[in-house]
This record gives C-alpha cells, structure tokens and sequence, in this order.
C-alpha cells in the first residue's frame, strides 16, 4: 500500500521539487499551502512535470488548529515534510512577532496533530543558519549550533529544539528527522518550477538570473576583501532537485523504521565549497552571456564561509549530492527564461 | 549655551611659570563651554567644562571636562579625552596632563593610541610626553595595523616621531598567518620593519623556527633571524648560524653550520650555506656541503656520506622535463642494458651449434633424426620458427649460477601515468578492410572514429599532466663518497631518478674491498635499494688490486662492467676492448708467477674477494713469468692508475661538519604564542584569525580532493573513450565481416530454393548470419544516467576480468615458457643419450670389427702357415714319392 505523505507548503519553492520527487518515488502526496508567499506557478508545475492532474491541493493556514486538525482527519498520512514558514531574514528582523507567531505556531500545530493521531513521522527543514558563523569549516551535524542572529533563524533553531522534546516526550510515537541545508539553488530540469521571489529577492542565483535577463541593472556582491582565495564568501550550494531527493532518502528512512535515534539530524549540501564570485563566473560560463556586476562593502552578518559535511547523510541515509554546479545553473537559467517567456 | 573662550583670553590665565617658557609651552585652553576659578583646600583650581579644548607643545587636548590644579599644574580632565598631535591621537576616559613634565597619563578602562600609519595601540595605563612624542604603556597592550597585524606585550613604549614602537616581555606577534612569540620586539613604521629579540619562536601551519634575533622587513616580505637558528616541519628538523626567508617565493636561504635532518628518509644535509628556491624547487648547498644517508639492513646500520664543493638538488615535475633530458636519459639505458660477454657467448654458442649440426649432417653415421611423436614430446612445446631445434652447450660454457641474473640488468623506466598512444587510423584500417569483391565498401576509420560516442571533453581535453617529481642531483668540484664498504672521488657527480643512474665524471675513481680501484674517464653506477649494483667504467677504463705494495693485479679494456653484491663486493667484472690483464699467482704463500693476457674480452667472475674462473675471448695471447725475473717496467699495464691518496679514508674526508642531536622534543614542548592581550583589548580578533586560517586549511583539502577526482574522471573518461573507439575499430570489423557475411547471405538466399529440394535450410542459417550482422551494425543509443552507472559498473568489471585474462595469460605463458624450457632441455638430454648410445654402438661396432679383423688376420696367418704346412707336407710327400 502506497505510504501518504503531507506537504506543508508544498507549493513553494522548495515544496514543489520534493513534491515531485516525492510522486516520482511512488509516494502519495498530500500539497497543502495557503499561498501566502507563493502562488500557484510551483503547484501546477508539478502537476505538469509528474502528470498527476489528481493531485491533492488543500489550502490550508498551518496556523490554524482546526484546519491542520481536520487536514489530519482527511488523509492517512504517514509523514509530514513541513515546509510553511516565512523565509525573509530582512523582514524577520523588521516583524519578528510575525515570525515567530507564525513559523513556531505553524510547526506546533502540525505536531500536535501528528501526537493527537497517535504517532507521525515528521520531518523539520532546518538550515544551516543554525551554525551561525563556526569555529572550523566543514561543518558535521555535531558542529556546535551558534545563537541565531536573526529571528527568521531563531525559528529554525527553536523548532530544532521543539521537535527533539515532542519526539523524546512521544516515547517512539512520533519520530523527528531534521535536515539542515545550505544554499538550495537552480530549477527542475524541465523548467516548470523554480523559486519565484516576491520583489527584490535575497538569494544570490535568482538575483543573478534576474539580472542576466534585464530584470535587475547590476549584481552586487556583498566583500571582496574576505580571506579567501578570491575574496568573496564561500558557500555550499546545493542543486534544488538533489535536495529535494534527501527528502526522499529521509521519508523512507523513517517508514523503513532505519533510523538509529528517534530524532535525527543529517547536513544537506554537497561537502564542495564555491565563492560567490566562482557561483558568478561559472553561470557566466554555462550559460554563454556576461554578466553586470560590481563589488559593494560587506554585508553586516554575513560569515565568511560555511560548508557542510555531507559524510553522514552519504552513509546513512545512501543520498549524495550528484547534480554538476554547471546543470544546477543551466536549470536556474532556463527557469528564468521560462518565466520570462522566452 | 556654548562659550567660545579665545586664545588671548586663556593666555593670561596662564600660571605664572609659562610666562618664562616660549610660547610652544605655554597651555592654552582653546575652547569650552565654561571656565570659572575655584579655591579648594588653599590650591587654585580652574574647572573647565566643555567640550573643552587645550592646546600644548602644538597638541590638542580634547575632553568632556578638566580640573585644572594652577598650582601643581597639572590638568585632569575626563570625559572623551582626546590628545591629538599632528596625526597621531591618543584617547581614554580620564587623563592626568602634568603641564611641566610634558606628560600626559592616561588612565582607564581602554587607552587608545592611533598613529598616522593607522596603527591602534591600546592598554588600560599609558604615558605620552607631548613633546618627544613618545608614549609608554605598561600592564600589558596590543597594537593592531591597519592589515591586521597584531603585536601585544606586557610593556612598551612608542615613538611617534621616529615611528618606533618597542615591546617587552611576553610579546606575541601575528602578521599573515606567522605568530611569533618573542622577549622583545621593535617595529619600526617607518621601515616596516620588526625586529625580534632573544628567545624568538615563530608558528607557521605546521612549521616552527626558533633563534635568538632577527628581524622582518614587510614590504620587502623578508625574514632574517640568526643564532641558534632551528626549523622544525613534520619531517625535518633544521639548524643554522642565520636565516633569510624570502616570504613572496617562499624561497630560503641558511648560513653557518647549516643541518637538515629529514627523519622518514634518514637523510641528513651538512653545509655552510643552503639555498632553497621554491618556485624551482632547488636545493643549492655550498661551503663544504655534505649529505649522510644512514641506512639499515638487517639489523645492520650503514651511512654514506657524500660531499663535495656545490651539491645540487632539484625535483622536477615529470611532465616539465625537457624532452631531450628524457630521451637522453633513455639512450644511456639502452646503452648500458646490454650484457655484450653474454652476446658474444650466445652467438658464440650459435655458430658452434650450427657447425655441430652440420659437422652431423655430414656424418654417415648420424643417427635417423626422430619426428616429434617419436620423440614423444610434451603437447604444447612446438619448436620456435627459425631456430635449430637443439642447441649444444659449448664446452667452455659457465654455470648458470655464474651468469648475470636478467633482473640485474636495468629496464628502461615506463613515464608514470602517461597514457598509451592512440591507435592509428591507418592500423586500424587495415584491420578493417574488407576484400575488394565483398560488394559495399567499408567506412573509412577516420569517420568512424568521428561518429562514435566519444564525450567531447574527454578527447578533446589535454591528459592530465604527470605531475610526479623526479629528482636530479648534480655535485661539482671534488666529489667525494664514503662508506664502509665502499668509497669513491671525482670531480662531478650527476643522478636522475629518470634512470636511477649515478654517473661520475673527469678523472672518477672508487675503491671496495680494501685494496681495489676502479677508474675511467667516466663511471655510471647503477643504483638499486640504495645499493650498487653495477658499475659501467666507460672509456680507459682500469682495475687495479694490490696484492702487496709493489704487486699490482691490473686489468685494462677500453670499456669495463662491474658487478657487486649487496655487500659492493666485486662479483664479476667484464672487460671489453683491447682487454689486458696482469695477475700475480700465489705459490707457497710468495707472489711467485706472473701471468699476462692480452684478449679482446676477458671475463671474470669473483668469490669470497677470490678470482673464481676467468675467460679470455678472440685469440688471448698469455704469457706467464716468473715474478722475480719481470722487469719493473713490465710489471704494470700501459695507463697504469693507483691513487690511494684520492680515497676518502673517513667520513671527516667528506665533511668536517657534524650531525647534531635532535631537538625536536623541547622545541615541540615551548608554549605557542598566547594572545592574552589582544583577547583583552581586539576580543575575538584572534579566533577569527584561526578560523580563516582553518577554513583556508579546510578549503586547500577539499579542492586538491576536487583536484584529484578530477583528474581520476578524466583519466577514466580518457580511458573509457579509448575503450570505446577500440570498440568501434572492433565494431567497423566485425561490419567488415558482416559484409561477407551478407553476401553469404545472399548467396544463401539463392541457394535456398534448390537446397530446400534437398531439405537442406540454409535460409535459417543465413537468417542467423544476417540477425548477428545485423546486432552489430546497432548503433548506440544515448545513455541514461542509470545506464551510465550500470555501464561503469560492467566497464569496471570487464577492466577487472581483462586483468584476470592477462594474469591468466601471463600465467599460462609462464607455463608454457617452462613446459619448453623442459621439453628442450628434454631433447638435449634425449640427444644426449641417443649420442652416447650411438657412441657405445660405434665403439663396440669398432671393437667388434677389431676382434673380427684379428681373428680373420689370425684365421688368414694360420691358413697361411697351415698352407704353408701343407706345401711342406705336399713337397715332403712327393720327395717320399720320388725317393
């Protein structure tokens, strides 16, 4: 019998690729999203990509118990992925009540539903802002954790913590897998989904593919006096589609009943570091166009260079990062073209 | 409200005393926002609040508020204190100014000084006389520059004019990932210069060097230290008398008593000056430079010393060797690959096999030459095309055991990782090309070649260069070598690991066992497990042994080869050429007979220091003598060479320098640098400091780990395309052999009908036929990341069962070597027995034919005498008769 899983915020950027991979892995997917940061562009993409026009969509305000509740109620769901969460660090700092209301609120919920149907497998999207700026690179699942400094990373580090006491307090009933990621980048190959931002985006690569296409006049790069090999910050940039795969390795797990602990912490990111101005030049190079940038000051908090070790999800989990940094760009560009119209 | 006091007005506020000084002296309040006058405890006080501003010795002193004592003279302000004097600025929460002395004290939770240099001292208790510009700190400071240079110690002092700053005591440094931990240091701004006192210690990575002085010039990036200089890596342990570390191309220079001990290669480096240049990655050693290589053997320990004026090392990357390097260095190989007694025996050998067989031929009386099956020969074993089967040894052939075993001779060394050649278009072509009357023609190689599924960038891509270092040494001017067992003089040495061949030039001489010389015009000594093996005496080549201090054992050839043991005792020895020896014979304990040999070649093989058999090739010419009657002149050989003096007697022959004791323990035990002060007043400067040297350490592992996955996709890419188009040139044959094929078929077809009468179904056949031809002209699809894997997967697989196959085939071809080297030496010994056999048959033919010939003889003597006898009887009978 195919196993069900929740998406929560499914039609998001992230979302939709796992979605896709998801079905493509003979899960049942359940995409719940309120559309309150995305629209339906990623929900109709995987529709598209997987050919599943039965697709289950419920709109659904995670911050509201009896919607989550009733969510529960309708489908047998084995897992939730909990992706719905605001992701702005600028606009963190600038609203933090709405952030935590709605990123902690949100999560508390779906656990308590997931207690309240007996047990659930529930896996948490951390991130690697949770090491803040440590003390040795790369960074392994037992690399210390720093204080967040913002309220957007606070939340992915009060919900780490959230999770791990719900899943100790559960005895085994609910079993919690968090996965920290580092830079998610590029599109679904077929270029029906991406990450679409809201406005001024924050991310480098859509900033990028947004200025190679016209839509922005010039590309800053935030420090050029960084002490690495060309100055700009060091970063571990994962392919959209490998990671969305981790999710995959990371269900299965949990249905498999493999885990070692209830409650398990695996680093997603490729173990290779890349500077900005590489990620830059290499887009550049893929993609046969030439770029307007130019170097600005550094950016308050930003940490020189952050990598992960990926060795324990390698083994434990079987997932590795296999997408080459020139297909990651290919696919980030064509998305761009795609949205363009082009 | 703000009140501006001018200058005029302050002026004669002044005490009385500034009226006598200049006017430079004079304090002069600029500015504040109030003044007034107070009397406290009968002194005279001025309470300035502001911000106020003072000027003295044209420094400005800025603060919050000042209280100033008219009487003493003193100010103390507090508040945003600031002293400002031309560009330097001093600030704190509260200073006490003394008018008089010049001197402002500051005092406070932090004290700032920052330089025109952008330099920032800051301490918690600070001096600055306002006219010498010089400021004193004392309970510990850190001065940071504006490149992130940190310098903390316990004391100092600065000297804003001579842009000296002096630290004392506990004093850390760090500049561009070096800390240096010293007793005293100055820095002067000015030079970029800092100098370090006794007790110096210096980290960088994983490198640690120690003196008692020296300095840094930053600009220039230039380290000098002296006395008592030790450097310390992971493998090595240096001392010198001084130093200089050029930091931009990590290039070294070392002076004085200068000792490299490297522990994983138990080699030491002895010299007065040694040069290393990085970006060459050359050694240069001068001044009575030595290297000491200490070797054990079995429990045994051994040294070799090796010296001479310049010792020269550089390790080159193999793919940045000149090509006429590598192709000389091949042609030496060659050179001395042969073994040319050997040769001359073999063919020797042949030409005797050959008359032998003729000479049989020849005989009426040869045995009937037995055919394979007869001989009952072993399966397997056919006899090799265009040789006699059989091969007699000639009689004055050596035990094998005498023979140079074929391990001894040096290979040419394959370059490492260099990628087999392509096959050729034309070679493959004509694998491929199908008979002119087999209909289609067959697709040129070249486009198949092209059209085949080769990854652009795998091709296209230059191989990944062989960046394996190769090492060549050269020594020059009296080069001298000792060991135990084996010492050695010359003017010039050369070795390369392109060959692993030491060669001597202009005059080289080595000595072994005591009392043996070994001279040309040039020596190449093959070197295997750090021992000679085999010496190649090119041109005027001489041995001389000394028998007693008047007797000379001398051979001369205008070439020799040596050959040692592992103990570099003489095993053999071949000389080649216009060979001539001379040997002294032993009789009753005397040198007492001289035996002189002239020959084209002599060959000799040692035992035990002994002269065990020697030969003598081409019409020797041998003379013996007694010892007493040869006349002194005759006594030595034409270029006759003993040079006992030229020997390095003892390792102090070689060197005078002395190897030290390792120091690695107590130096690995100094505390490393602590940045107590800069934690204090730069707090986290430092752990940033360490985390961007571990994430430049981290980032250098992960991109030679990308580098070296790199290179091995590439070189499986490399591997993989030249599989495929072996694959393809196999592919294009087996089309070739479709074609036939299909014409088969064709010719099946029509044959069909009239064998079908016969029940014959050669259309299924030919069906067959056409269905594998077919199979073969598929073409590839492209492949699916899956079938990539699974394509990889069978690559490695059939890479693995190749192995196999050729282990297997070695194996089997061992074998059958063996099973021939049997079969023949089966043969011989047959042909031995068959000879012998025939020989006993002949000779009891002859002794029986003898017996018959006797007896006959006797049988013919007796008729004779029984006729004889008869005649007798017969004339006696008629006489009777008669009477």
């Amino acid at each position: 019998m195919k196993k069900t899983v929740l998406v929560s915020g499914g039609a998001g950027f992230i979302g939709s690729h796992v979605t896709v991979e998801l079905i493509e892995a003979g899960y049942d997917v359940v995409v719940a999203d309120n559309f309150s940061n995305c629209d339906r562009t990623g929900y109709e993409g995987v529709k598209k990509i997987t050919g599943r026009d039965d697709l289950p969509l419920e709109i659904v305000d995670f911050c509201d118990m009896a919607q989550v509740k009733a969510l529960f109620a309708k489908y047998p769901i084995d897992a939730v992925i909990h992706f719905a969460a605001y992701k702005a660090v600028g606009e963190s700092v600038a609203k933090p009540v709405m952030y935590y209301k709605n990123n902690l609120m949100s999560f508390l919920n779906v656990l308590e539903a997931a207690q309240d149907k007996g047990g659930c497998n529930v896996l948490f999207s951390s991130s690697a802002t949770v090491y803040g700026e440590p003390e040795a690179v790369p960074v392994t699942e037992k690399t210390p954790r720093q204080p967040a400094t913002s309220p957007y990373g606070n939340t992915k580090t009060m919900c780490e913590d959230i999770l791990r006491d719900t899943v100790k307090a559960s005895g085994g009933a609910v079993k919690g897998i968090l996965l920290r990621y580092f830079n998610p980048i590029g599109a679904h190959p077929s270029a029906l989904i991406g990450e679409l931002p809201r406005g001024v985006p924050n991310n480098l690569v859509p900033y990028i593919t947004q200025t190679a296409i016209g839509k922005r006049e010039c590309l800053s790069i935030f420090g050029n006096d960084y002490p690495t090999p060309d100055g700009t910050c060091l970063r571990d940039y994962i392919d959209i589609v490998d990671l969305a795969k981790a999710h995959v390795f990371a269900v299965t797990r949990m249905m498999d009943g493999k885990m070692k602990e209830n409650c398990e912490v695996f680093n997603i990111g490729t173990g290779r570091p890349l500077s900005v101005l590489e990620l830059v030049t290499a887009f550049e190079k893929v993609n046969n166009l030439k770029l307007n940038y130019r170097f600005a000051p550094r950016r308050a908090g930003d940490v020189t260079a952050i990598w992960a070790d990926p060795t324990l999800a390698n083994t434990e989990m079987g997932w590795k990062a296999t997408r080459s940094i020139e297909e990651t760009l290919k696919a980030a560009w064509a998305w761009e073209k795609h949205l363009a119209g082009k | 409200m703000v009140l501006a006091l001018l200058l005029s007005m302050t002026a004669a506020a002044l005490p009385v005393k500034a009226q006598q000084q200049d006017e430079d002296s004079k304090v002069r309040l600029i500015s504040a926002q109030s003044a007034q006058l107070i009397e406290k405890d009968g002194e005279s006080f001025r309470k300035v609040v502001g911000p106020a501003r003072f000027l003295h010795n044209k420094t400005y002193l800025l603060c919050d508020t000042a209280l100033w004592n008219v009487s003493t003279n003193i100010i103390d302000a507090t508040g945003h204190v600031r002293i400002i004097q031309d560009k330097t600025q001093l600030s704190s929460e509260t200073l006490q100014y003394v008018v008089d002395d010049n001197m402002a004290k500051f005092r406070g939770s932090l004290v700032q000084l920052e330089d025109k240099d952008k330099n920032t001292l800051r301490t918690r208790y600070l001096d600055y006389n306002t006219k010498d510009s010089v400021a004193i700190f004392q309970d510990g400071g850190a001065m940071r520059d504006k490149d992130g240079q940190v310098i903390e110690s316990l004391y100092g002092t600065y000297d804003s004019k001579a842009g000296l700053f002096v630290f004392n005591d506990q004093v850390n440094l760090y500049m561009d990932t070096t800390f240096v931990k010293t007793s005293r240091l100055e820095y002067r701004s000015n030079l970029s210069t800092a100098y370090f006192g006794f007790g110096t210690d210096m980290w960088q990575d994983d490198k640690m060097l120690s003196a008692n002085d020296g300095w840094y010039n930053r600009e220039q990036e230039l380290f000098m230290f002296r006395r008592k200089v030790h450097l310390l890596t992971r493998d090595q342990e240096t001392w010198s008398d001084s130093l200089y570390y050029y930091r931009d191309r990590n290039d070294v220079d070392m002076l004085g008593n200068v000792e490299i001990m490297d522990t994983t290669r138990n080699v030491y480096a002895l010299a007065g000056r040694f040069e290393y240049y990085d970006s060459l990655s050359q050694v240069r050693m001068t001044r009575e430079p030595a290297v000491m290589s200490i070797s054990e053997e079995n429990g045994k320990v051994d040294t070799l010393y090796l010296g001479s004026d310049v010792l020269l090392y550089r390790a080159i990357r193999r793919c940045d060797i000149p090509e006429e390097w590598t192709k000389a260095s091949e042609k030496r190989m060659s050179d001395i690959a042969g073994d040319p007694v050997m040769e001359y025996r073999r063919k020797a050998a042949e030409a005797a096999a050959k008359a032998a067989e003729e000479a049989a031929m020849k005989d009426p009386n040869r045995p009937p030459i037995k055919t394979q099956e007869q001989k009952g020969k072993k399966p397997g074993t056919p006899p090799e095309a265009g040789k006699p089967e059989s091969k007699p040894k000639p009689a004055e052939q050596p035990k094998p055991a005498e023979q140079p075993k074929p391990e001894e001779q040096p290979k040419p060394v394959a370059p490492d990782s260099i990628p087999a050649p392509m096959p050729k278009a034309d070679t493959i072509a004509a694998g491929t090309s199908a008979p002119a009357d087999t209909v289609a023609p067959v697709p040129l190689v070249t486009d198949t070649v092209g059209t085949a599924a080769v990854p652009e960038d795998t091709l296209a891509k230059e191989p990944p260069k062989d960046t394996t270092k190769v090492a060549f040494i050269w020594g020059s001017k009296h080069v001298r070598l000792f060991r135990k067992d084996m010492q050695m003089a010359s003017d010039s040495l050369s070795y390369t690991d392109l060959d692993s061949l030491v060669r001597l030039y202009q005059e080289p001489v080595f000595y072994n066992e005591g009392n043996r010389q070994y001279a040309s015009d040039s020596i190449y000594m093959v070197i295997k497990n750090r021992q000679m093996q085999k010496a190649h005496l090119l041109s005027n080549a001489f041995i001389t042994i000394q028998e007693d201090p008047k007797s000379y054992d001398q051979i001369r050839g205008t070439e020799m080869v040596a050959y040692f043991d592992s103990t570099s005792a003489l095993t053999r020895f071949d000389a080649l050429g216009g060979a001539s020896s001379i040997f002294f014979l032993v009789e009753q304990d005397a040198l007492a007979t001289v035996n002189k040999v002239d020959a084209k070649m002599i060959y000799a093989t040692f035992s035990g220091g002994e002269i065990e058999r020697m030969y003598y090739y081409d019409n020797p010419k041998n003379d013996g003598y007694p010892s007493v009657q040869l006349p002194e002149e005759e006594r030595t050989l034409k270029g006759f060479r003993w040079d006992p003096d030229r020997r390095p007697a003892s390792p102090e022959d070689v060197t005078s320098l002395k190897p030290r004791a390792s120091q690695r323990t107590s130096y690995l035990a100094r505390p490393h640098a602590e940045f107590k002060q800069t934690n204090i007043y730069f707090p986290g400067y430092i752990k940033k400091v360490y985390r961007d040297i571990a994430i430049r350490d981290s980032l250098q592992v992960v991109r030679q780990r990308e580098e070296q996955r790199r290179r091995d996709s590439l070189e499986f890419a490399r591997a993989d395309s030249l599989s495929r188009i072996t694959a393809d040139s196999l592919k294009v044959k087996a089309d070739s052999l479709a074609v036939p094929v299909d014409s088969l078929a064709v010719q099946a077809d029509s044959l069909s009908a009239k064998a079908d009468s016969a029940g014959v179904n050669l259309p299924a056949v030919a069906d067959s036929l056409k269905l594998q031809a077919k199979d073969s002209l598929d073409v590839p699809k492209p492949l699916t990341a899956e079938e990539l894997k699974a394509k990889e997967k069978a690559e490695k697989q059939r890479l693995k069962e190749e192995k196999a196959a050729e282990k297997a085939r070695k194996k089997a071809e061992k074998e059958a070597a063996l099973k021939e080297k049997w079969a023949k030496e089966d043969e011989i010994y047959e042909q031995k027995k068959a000879a012998k056999a025939q020989r006993k048959l002949d000779k009891e033919r002859a002794r029986k034919l003898k017996a018959l010939r006797k007896l006959e003889k006797r049988a013919q003597k007796e008729r004779a005498k029984f006729e004889k006898y008869l005649q007798k009887e017969r004339e006696k009978a008629l006489k009777q008769h008669k009477q």
